[in-house]
């Protein structure tokens, strides 16, 4: 498993490389993501980055696009998630039928107080898992999404705030099409990240077999935080530096997929912002207080792939977004301070 | 393009004119330069013409050569032709025996060759048919550059005939004609690629073709700069090499052989400085004398002869010693290990006391010189190296033979006026015999007089114009000249005050290698011998510089400031009063010369003075891209505001350091990508390691940590990266590290930019003032 060493390797030397230790809030994060990390792979075998991507977009505050073929975990990874943080977790099976009022809630006549009281959809949790998100109709998903985009909810003329923290993890299926709608591009912007699970190493498999054999390891799955540390998790990641130079790296990469030839449609303003804020996640799962391009480099794929659309000669030459974000982080330049 | 070429053949033509000017230097007239103007302007024009109506190659060629041949003819050949016009077989034959004069002119007369008919025929045909070739090859076949060795080969044969080298300006002109000829055809043919330099599709924008003109330019002229600059470092080499001879009815040389011209001309210029051994030896002592040769006794206008036949055997080939046997004297033993003078000449040492030549027989003439009937390889030679203090030279005894009939006393009348008044100045009336010749030789080698082997041309001091007079005049005139006339004139002066004086020529004792000494050609040397009836025949030398023998201690002006007063008093003639106030530098001139001899530290340097300067710049080049690069990691570290940038720039001398041993980080990577790239590559472990990694945080750290953070100096750290990825290459790799770093040449173009730029700056400050 050499991915899973050099996760390992990279993570030893970013703690030899910081002998100094960080301030108070970020060795509380780095302490608890951990811990998280290593719960979730407890139940999640062999598949430590998407584990590591799903905690980054939790602490970088961005909502989680799990995309894969059916039966490789997308939907245990978001439980595990949930199971893992002690707060609200929802889940809602996108159907056809589905309608924006189960998402968002709908307001009911009480007869006892002969008024009409809201009932809160599925969304008024700290974790929302929505299975199957593109099997609901584009009305659906479009409730869901503008909820997730304002972090609030407005029916019937009143705005309804959502807890803190609130992550929605959707799932999807890529092969399945028939009967979908898929997600359209502007949509696909609203996730901060896109991962994909892939299928297990032959061993892990065979340690899935064991372990979940009995019965399911979800069930002795513990909290192993809380919505509250969680959010303060969040304001500290909100505090990592990010220098004037950084700045300017994740702009340029950005800039680099609207000027690409090989792409049609490059990262939006909202991409360059989802990018910094997970950039900032990803340097503090590191403990450290700052970020580096390195930081940056390794979210721009899980970021920025699923905004992007290829021109018909990269579809047909089969390359992905991921092998031309790849191409492009090789020729952007790291900036170094100027004079 | 135009298929007659006729620009191209004007190149040609012009350079086929060029390198015919150094014949200018060989032939004392220059009327064969209309009729070869005529042909070469034939020979083009018929190219011209016959190219513009046939494509064929060969046609034109041949039309040159009828051409050439019937200009030639109608030019020389006048009342050998039918008609008046039509050249045949008596043409033919009258050119030809016009040709054999020419080559009996040539072999008759050295440089300048007088120009007589056949000379002109024969450099008509010579450039002419350099015209055909070049015009044939280069313009007609299109392959300017094989044209260039017919230009060379017509080149070096007026090279090598000039005997010394020729101007550099007779080999640019030709040179700049062929590289323009190369540089028209060469344009053309990569327009004829088409596809390869695309003219840009709006017709506007540089000319492709002109960028790789531009590089070819830059490296035509460089070439050509090159050749004019080599030659200056190199020495110039004796010219032994293709028609060796011309001008020079001289057939001493080849075959390895070497023999010495026994007839002294003090005309001529030295020009041979062949380098062919003549003789090696080995000897017992550390300080050897000349090899005597032949002995000259008569002075003619201005050559040096002798009439008098080896006919005596000398049994047992021991001689008597001439000087009497209560002079100090040790005897030394030369062994000859190869002999390459011929036949009857043979080099001995001399007094000669006994010589073992083997089965060969050693004859002697009247005056003392020696001959011998057969070439020896091997011999070995005893003569007596004489020490005599100043009582020796003053004791009366015998004359020498042949004395009673001037043999050495007879004077030219050419030149002895000046001489005279010359010897009055120098020599005081009454002085003694050695007085005389110590005073001449201090006179000769003081500084007033110039060695060398080119004799000036004797302009008249009063109108300047040139002017032939006797050659010993000339030689006191300009007191310039060599061995030779260094030597007549002591000669001449010590006849004038009654010594018995005569030539000796032979060699110097030649350069000291691995035990043994080697004479070569240019070693040959003349000096006087002087008559002291009670020492024989005694070595002087007038000559000056370090290419003349060291003059022997007993002929040098003992030093008169002696710490006892009874010094003074017993030389009281030795240094008169009025010598020292006329010649106050005669002293010093002598010491100058015994410093020279001894080899001192002021005479190495001025002999190898190019050697030095060349050896200097060569260092100084190479030391311009390191002290380059070191002043620009020194600048950068200096110029830093804050330890952030000072580690910036430490990072920065480091990656470009490591790039100098081909170590580069990927472009667009982190500092930690570059670190771990850097570390892997330059194979660092264990401390260096570690540094590398202090390092890259460090830069990290600088770079995008919160600006409160401390910033250690890894100036340290660097260097421990530095060396130990430059101990594990190769020494090759360190070197190129060393000399030729990157930031040196970022350092020069920096430079450059900011020369570039001072105008505008300067103009711009101007106007804010």
């Amino acid at each position: 498993m050499p991915a899973h060493d050099e996760v390992h390797q990279t993570h030893d030397q970013r703690r030899l490389a910081h002998p100094t230790p960080p301030g108070a809030a970020l060795d509380q994060v780095f302490q608890v993501a951990s811990s998280l990390q290593t719960a979730m792979n407890s139940v999640i075998e062999g598949k430590p980055a998407a584990v590591r991507t799903a905690v980054t977009a939790l602490l970088a505050e961005g909502h989680l696009l799990i995309e894969d073929v059916p039966g490789v975990g997308k939907t245990m990874l978001a439980k595990t998630l949930g199971r893992c943080i002690d707060s609200s977790v929802r889940r809602v099976q996108f159907t056809p039928d589905l309608l924006p009022s189960d998402i968002t809630g709908v307001s009911v006549y009480n007869q006892d107080v002969r008024d009409f009281e809201f009932r809160p959809g599925a969304i008024f949790a700290n974790v929302v898992v929505g299975d199957e998100i593109n099997r609901a109709s584009p009305k659906t998903q479009s409730a869901l999404l503008e909820s997730m985009e304002e972090a609030q909810v407005t029916v019937d003329g009143t705005t309804y705030a959502l807890p803190r923290p609130f992550m929605v993890l959707a799932t999807q299926n890529p092969i399945e099409m028939e009967g979908t709608y898929p997600l359209p591009e502007a949509q696909r912007d609203r996730f901060m990240a896109r991962i994909s699970m892939g299928y297990p190493s032959a061993r892990s498999e065979v340690e899935m077999l064991d372990t979940h054999g009995s019965r399911s390891p979800l069930e002795d799955l513990r909290p192993v935080t809380d919505a509250a540390t969680v959010t303060q998790m969040i304001d500290a990641v909100r505090r990592v530096h990010a220098s004037q130079a950084l700045k300017q790296y994740v702009v340029d990469v950005t800039q680099a997929t609207r000027t690409s030839s090989a792409l049609r449609l490059g990262a939006s303003p909202r991409a360059s912002l989802h990018l910094l804020r997970a950039s900032r996640a990803h340097a503090a799962l590191a403990g450290r207080d700052h970020v580096l391009p390195d930081d940056v480099q390794s979210m721009t794929v899980p970021v920025l792939a699923h905004r992007l659309m290829l021109t018909g000669e990269s579809q047909l030459a089969h390359r992905s977004a991921a092998d031309i974000l790849t191409d492009l982080l090789q020729r952007v330049r790291v900036p170094a301070p100027t004079r | 393009m135009n298929r007659a070429r006729p620009i191209e053949s004007l190149l040609a033509a012009l350079a086929s004119f060029c390198v015919a000017l150094p014949l200018l230097t060989l032939f004392d007239a220059n009327t064969w330069m209309r009729p070869s103007v005529v042909v070469i302007a034939t020979i083009a024009l018929v190219g011209v013409a016959v190219r513009s109506v046939t494509t064929s190659a060969w046609s034109p060629i041949l039309g040159q050569v009828l051409a050439g041949f019937l200009m030639v003819s109608w030019l020389h050949g006048q009342g050998h032709l039918y008609y008046g016009f039509l050249p045949g077989i008596d043409t033919v034959r009258s050119l030809g025996i016009l040709l054999g004069e020419a080559q009996q002119t040539v072999l008759t007369f050295s440089v300048p060759v007088p120009t007589d008919r056949g000379i002109v025929v024969a450099i008509t045909i010579l450039i002419g048919f350099t015209a055909l070739v070049v015009d044939a090859v280069g313009v007609t076949l299109r392959a300017p550059a094989l044209a260039g060795l017919g230009l060379l080969t017509a080149y070096l044969i007026s090279a090598t005939n000039s005997g010394d080298g020729l101007s550099w300006r007779y080999f640019v002109l030709p040179v700049a004609c062929w590289l323009a000829l190369l540089a028209m055809q060469g344009i053309g043919s990569v327009r004829r690629w088409g596809t390869a330099v695309p003219r840009s599709p709006d017709g506007e924008g540089p000319d492709p073709v002109l960028g790789v003109a531009g590089t070819a330019r830059l490296l035509g002229v460089s070439a050509l700069a090159l050749a004019i600059v080599l030659p200056m470092v190199v020495p110039h080499l004796p010219t032994t090499f293709l028609a060796d001879g011309l001008g020079r009815a001289d057939g001493s040389r080849g075959g390895g052989a070497v023999s010495l011209n026994t007839t002294v001309d003090l005309r001529r210029s030295l020009e041979s400085q062949s380098q062919a051994p003549v003789v090696t030896y080995s000897t017992t002592t550390s300080t050897p004398d000349p090899l005597r040769v032949g002995i000259l006794t008569e002075y003619r206008r201005g050559e040096w002869s002798t009439r008098f036949e080896a006919n005596r055997v000398l049994t047992g080939n021991t001689e008597r010693l001439l000087a009497s046997p209560d002079i100090t004297s040790t005897d030394v033993t030369i062994e000859v290990q190869e002999n390459r003078l011929q036949a009857p000449q043979i080099a001995l040492p001399s007094p000669l006391k006994s010589a073992d030549l083997g089965d060969a027989t050693l004859l002697r003439n009247f005056v003392g010189g020696y001959e011998i009937d057969t070439t020896l390889d091997e011999y070995s030679a005893t003569y007596a190296q004489l020490a005599p203090v100043d009582a020796d030279f003053a004791r009366d005894g015998a004359r020498p033979q042949g004395w009673q009939e001037g043999v050495y006393s007879d004077i030219d009348g050419e030149g002895v006026e000046r001489l005279t008044e010359l010897v009055d100045s120098v020599v005081p009336e009454n002085s003694t015999p050695l007085e005389t010749a110590r005073l001449l030789q201090a006179h000769f080698r003081s500084s007033q007089y110039t060695y060398s082997l080119q004799l000036p041309t004797p302009t008249d001091p009063v109108s300047g114009r040139a002017m032939m007079s006797d050659p010993l005049s000339n030689f006191l005139v300009s007191r310039t000249g060599y061995c030779v006339q260094f030597a007549t004139a002591f000669i001449m002066a010590a006849r004038l005050k009654g010594i018995p004086a005569r030539m000796a020529i032979g060699f110097l004792p030649g350069t000291f290698s691995t035990g043994s000494y080697t004479v070569r050609a240019n070693d040959a040397h003349a000096w006087p011998e002087l008559w002291f009836s009670d020492l024989g025949w005694t070595r002087f030398e007038p000559t000056p510089g370090g290419r003349a023998g060291a003059a022997p201690t007993y002929s040098l002006i003992p030093a008169a400031a002696g710490p006892s007063a009874s010094a003074s008093a017993t030389a009281p003639t030795a240094t008169p009063t009025v010598s020292a106030s006329q010649r106050p530098d005669s002293d010093a001139g002598a010491a100058a010369d015994a410093a020279a001899s001894s080899g001192g530290p002021l005479t190495w340097l001025s002999d190898n003075a190019l050697a030095i300067v060349v050896a200097l710049a060569t260092v100084m080049a190479l030391l311009l891209l390191p002290v380059a690069a070191w002043a620009r990691r020194r600048r950068l570290r200096l110029e830093a505001r804050d330890d952030a940038e000072r580690v910036e720039a430490d990072w920065a001398s480091l990656i470009s350091r490591l790039g100098d041993i081909g170590i580069a980080p990927p472009p667009g990577s982190t500092p930690r990508q570059a670190g771990t790239r850097l570390t892997h590559d330059a194979i660092l472990s264990g401390e260096p390691k570690e540094a590398m990694g202090r390092i890259v945080a460090t830069v990290e750290r600088a770079r995008y940590a919160p600006p409160r953070s401390d910033i250690p100096d890894v100036s340290a750290d660097a260097r421990t990266v530095w060396q130990a990825a430059l101990s594990a290459r190769q020494r090759s790799d360190q070197a190129r590290a060393y000399l030729f770093p990157a930031d040196g040449i970022r350092q020069w173009n920096d430079v450059k930019d900011a020369v570039a730029r001072w105008p505008r700056d300067a103009w711009r400050r101007l106007r804010r003032d």
